[in-house]
């Protein structure tokens, strides 16, 4: 036994070496599926958001719409802003779609702040409250998919995973922007 | 001259990452725990008298022997300065309140010196207790309540409320529950130290001093390969050295004590591959803590 381990010696070495070297990078590739999957999954999430907030706003439109006739301004902007939504393909150009979004949204909100009477209605509450909902969860997911989008990052970029990821193509993903605007949900007084 | 240059490094990278944790977690956020829960029903404020406490724990908890349904109440003094929302979402995610399968839980969050409240919902709740019921019932059933300060009579009919929306959404699945094996610290010794004379005794019989090596490091390399325990590269390559250079000392070890005790006709210790035993049990405490639910900030908030 002694003698076979001191011939082959050195072979035993480089076969470990060369074993150990394959499993970290075929783990490293793994990792960097794994992580680049989460990243996908919470975007995923941040869309749902996002599709029902466009879901819930003409709904909310259409039942103040009667009351603020002299508005228009403001409705055509939402108007506006969920065209470009649907429009939009790449994930650039759906974020700038919902910056315009919050914008149109929020100078809704203050207008209705001078209509008293018309946020006390029960309809208009409850779409409130859901709206309200949908911003703080857009806001949370936000926040995680950012998360991810950091870990997969470091990843990508920190050595062995930036060698696997040249070799395969795993690209660098963008984050949200801490807008302060965007950072917390606007606030809906009921 | 090297030494120092590594020192430095060493410092510095200690010095950023220091710092980048405490961008993303300290200063941008500024959550802090409020402590473990001890039952469904955490009053870290101070509000409820331990009778009242006592009512709303018993009712929660049938409520989540029933319907699985996890409901914790929650008061605190204060946020620290943080939003109700953020500090809603952190809570329900360190708790992990509902079951990890069903996210059913609902956490009821009282921020008393800061007159602020919150409804959050667990995923699997969204559609039961919807962010219009949750709106009403803080304004119907906590709002009243608290500006009366009668903290118990708000929070009693919310969690009723709750109860009622939420009952018809699970049922208790009697023939898988809590069938699963329950790794304790105690039972991890019992396997290990049954491993270790499992390979304590081949390893001491065999002639070779080396096997051991060569599976510690096969071992860790597994460990690495399949991502067990999350193990990085990095970490990964650790092990694996760590782990052979235990196995060949383990190994060496053993065998040595065999063939000395072989030869000098001595009783084999239990840790060769005599005999021995070891291990333990655990008992149950009364709460066990939430089941590794989560939310994504559903529901509700309020202030009075």
């Amino acid at each position: 036994m002694q003698s076979i381990f001191s011939r082959f010696g050195t072979l035993f070495v480089v076969l470990g070496v060369l074993i150990v070297i394959g499993i970290s990078l075929s783990s490293s590739y793994n990792s960097l599926v794994v992580m680049r999957e989460e990243v996908d999954t919470k975007w995923a999430q941040v869309e749902t958001q996002y599709q029902r907030r466009f879901d819930l706003i003409p709904n909310l439109v259409s039942s103040v719409q009667g009351a603020m006739k002299q508005e228009q301004a403001v409705f055509v902007g939402i108007a506006d802003a969920r065209k470009g939504y649907a429009g939009a393909r790449t994930t650039d150009e759906k974020v700038q779609a919902t910056a315009q979004m919050e914008g149109a949204l929020s100078r809704l909100l203050v207008v209705m702040e001078s209509y008293p009477t018309l946020k006390s209605g029960d309809l208009v509450m409850s779409l409130m409250a859901q709206l309200e909902g949908t911003e703080n969860r857009i806001s949370v997911e936000r926040g995680r998919y950012n998360e991810s989008v950091q870990a997969y990052n470091v990843k990508v970029k920190s050595f062995p995973g930036s060698l696997i990821a040249k070799m395969f193509g795993f690209e660098v993903r963008k984050m949200f922007e801490a807008d302060k605007a965007a950072a917390t949900a606007p606030k809906v007084n009921l | 001259m090297l030494q120092r240059l590594t020192q430095l490094l060493r410092s510095k990278s200690f010095v950023v990452s220091l710092l980048t944790s405490f961008l993303f977690t300290g200063v941008l956020f500024a959550y802090t725990s409020p402590g473990s829960p001890s039952g469904y029903v955490n009053d870290f404020a101070s509000v409820l008298t331990g009778e009242q406490k006592q009512m709303l724990e018993n009712k929660l908890r049938a409520f989540n022997a029933s319907t699985t349904n996890e409901i914790a109440v929650v008061t605190v003094k204060s946020l620290g300065g943080d939003y109700i929302e953020h500090y809603a979402v952190e809570l329900f995610k360190e708790w992990g309140i509902g079951t990890k399968k069903n996210d059913n839980g609902v956490l009821l969050l009282v921020a008393v010196d800061d007159h602020q409240m919150r409804v959050e919902v667990g995923y699997g709740l969204e559609g039961a207790l919807t962010d219009s019921v949750a709106a009403q019932i803080i304004r119907d059933d906590l709002t009243p309540a608290f500006k009366q300060n009668d903290f118990y009579g708000g929070i009693n009919r919310a969690t009723d409320d709750i109860v009622k929306v939420t009952q018809g959404e699970y049922v208790v699945d009697t023939k898988a529950v809590k069938n699963g094996i329950q790794f304790s610290f105690e039972t991890l010794i019992f396997i290990a130290v049954i491993v270790l004379q499992f390979f304590g005794s081949i390893f001491s019989r065999s002639k070779s001093w080396w096997a051991g090596g060569v599976v510690g490091g096969v071992a860790g390399a597994a460990l690495t390969f399949f991502g067990v325990l999350g193990l990085t590269f990095g970490v990964g390559v650790v092990v694996t050295i760590v782990l052979a250079l235990l196995g060949l000392l383990f190994d060496y070890f053993v065998s040595s004590r065999y063939s000395q005790s072989v030869s000098s006709g001595t009783s084999i210790p239990w840790w060769v591959g005599g005999n021995g035993f070891g291990g333990g049990r655990s008992g149950g405490s009364s709460f066990g803590g939430f089941s590794g639910g989560s939310s994504g900030g559903g529901g509700a908030s309020g202030s009075w």
